[in-house]
């Protein structure tokens, strides 16, 4: 009797087809939410999510506690704060993932989400 | 079923396996909190569930070693302590006690957590810091030395000297990021955690074999960073936590003179050092703290290169002048990214 040695027959096509598309799927699923995204979080409830890429113009956000940021293409940062160290202001623009500033008398805290890779740090030690 | 078509079958579920796996590695899920008078983020690679459970107890325990360890906090054992010389203390904030005093007297005094009276006269807790007088200085380090506190065993009392008082800033984060690590360990989910600055890498990160961090430029913005280093824990539960100190953090300018936050115990005044800053690398984030603030002290020299081999760390060392030496077990992982700042050999130091 004779074997059947090969691996793939024409009938396989279609299920591989069906696998490879919805691995195309899963794929682009895992890449959808890794956009540079600025997170502003006040008294630890998240007041807003911006997607910096899609960011065209300029604009500021006044919050409830005292602190104003601005918004620019690609970044974001504490314009202005009623707080006396203005250390938030100090921390200049925030453009990648991993970074965070923060005003501490006001509590609130932005940072950035969004895919990370080798060469961008995870966290910045100081 | 015919063996050709379990066969084949076989080769499309591998095929399935190989192809969607890297997609469906765990999701990355951010948080942020407040502790220790320090901002905390986190990302957790875990489903978002678990990731914000983990997170939950993570943050609980940062704030519990805070509740211990608070100088600002009237209610905290420590404060309890320096107001009173003599207070029963939990059996942590005893091991905390205990293991600093240990670290200290390792690095000859250059760590030594009974500087709080000195560190008080500045007043670099406040907003106000301040030059104290001559005097007041030199009568406040009286209180200062590890032989000023006692810790009986069996009764779990610390009692200090009279004018004695702790100041635990210089492991507090790294105290309350050994508690966190604890948490991620439980649950066994890749993490990064900045606590303050100090960094607490577990696991691997989805997708990668080590995480990256940036070393915080000394001159620039609070996120900008001159170097990176990559962090490749151990398979077996293992963590990378490093710590830095820094003369940048915290400095107040009188009479044209700068005067920075990380005090010399054996002068009560700012150690005058060539340092801009040392960041210290080990798997436990009381011993990364402690040395960070021990090796800035003591500067680049045998003694402190013995005591971070002794205790299996290593070290990166800021100098003024843009300067870096790095130990031999980070000379792989250490990068340099701002070319304004160079590598230099032992001999070669400032």
């Amino acid at each position: 009797m004779k074997k059947d040695r090969k691996l793939l027959r024409g009938a396989d096509l279609i299920p591989l087809a069906v696998i490879l598309i919805l691995c195309a799927v899963l794929f682009i699923m895992s890449r959808s939410g890794k956009k540079t995204v600025a997170v502003v979080v006040e008294n630890g409830k998240t007041l807003y999510e911006i997607d910096l890429e899609s960011v065209t113009g300029e604009y500021t956000i006044a919050l409830d506690s005292g602190v104003t940021l601005a918004v620019s293409p690609g970044a974001i940062c504490f314009l202005a704060s009623d707080c006396k160290g203005r250390d938030c202001i100090r921390c200049g623009k925030l453009t990648s993932p991993g970074q965070t500033a923060a005003c501490l008398p006001n509590k609130t805290i932005v940072y950035i989400t969004g895919k990370t890779d080798e060469k961008t740090p995870d966290a910045v030690v100081y | 079923m015919h063996t050709a078509a379990v066969k084949r079958l076989i080769a499309l579920l591998f095929l399935f396996l190989f192809f969607s796996l890297p997609a469906c590695t765990a999701e990355k899920n951010s948080f942020t909190g407040f502790a220790m008078g320090s901002v905390i983020t986190a990302d957790i690679y875990a489903d978002r569930k678990a990731a914000e459970k983990i997170w939950q107890m993570a943050d609980a325990e940062a704030n519990r070693i805070d509740s211990l360890l608070s100088g600002t906090d009237a209610s905290s054992e420590i404060s309890v302590l320096n107001r009173s010389g003599s207070a029963a203390c939990s059996a942590q904030t005893l091991d905390i006690l205990r293991r600093s005093l240990e670290i200290g007297a390792l690095s000859d005094g250059c760590l030594d957590l009974t500087v709080g009276a000195v560190t008080a006269l500045w007043g670099f807790a406040g907003e106000n810091p301040s030059l104290p007088a001559a005097k007041d200085i030199a009568d406040t380090l009286k209180t200062v030395g590890a032989d000023h506190v006692a810790i009986d065993d069996r009764s779990g009392v610390a009692t200090l000297s009279e004018g004695t008082q702790l100041d635990l800033g210089a492991v507090g984060k790294g105290a309350g990021a050994d508690a966190m690590l604890d948490v991620l360990k439980k649950n066994a989910s890749p993490a990064v955690i900045n606590f303050g600055g100090t960094v607490l890498l577990y696991g691997r990160p989805a997708g990668r074999q080590s995480w990256t961090v940036g070393l915080r430029d000394p001159y620039g913005d609070a996120n900008s960073y001159f170097a990176t280093l990559t962090c490749t824990p151990g398979t077996n539960d293992g963590a990378v936590i490093l710590s830095t100190s820094g003369s940048y953090e915290k400095q107040f300018v009188f009479e044209g003179k700068s005067y920075h936050h990380i005090l010399d115990p054996a002068t009560g005044y700012p150690v005058e050092t060539a340092l801009s800053g040392v960041t210290v690398v080990s798997s436990e984030g009381l011993l990364s703290d402690a040395l960070s603030t021990a090796c800035f002290v003591s500067g680049l020299n045998d003694s402190s290169l013995t005591l971070l081999q002794n205790a299996d760390a290593q070290a990166v060392f800021v100098f003024a002048d843009k300067s870096v030496y790095v130990t031999d077990g980070l000379a792989d992982s250490f990068r340099i990214t701002d070319r304004d700042f160079h590598l230099i050999a032992y001999e070669e130091r400032p």
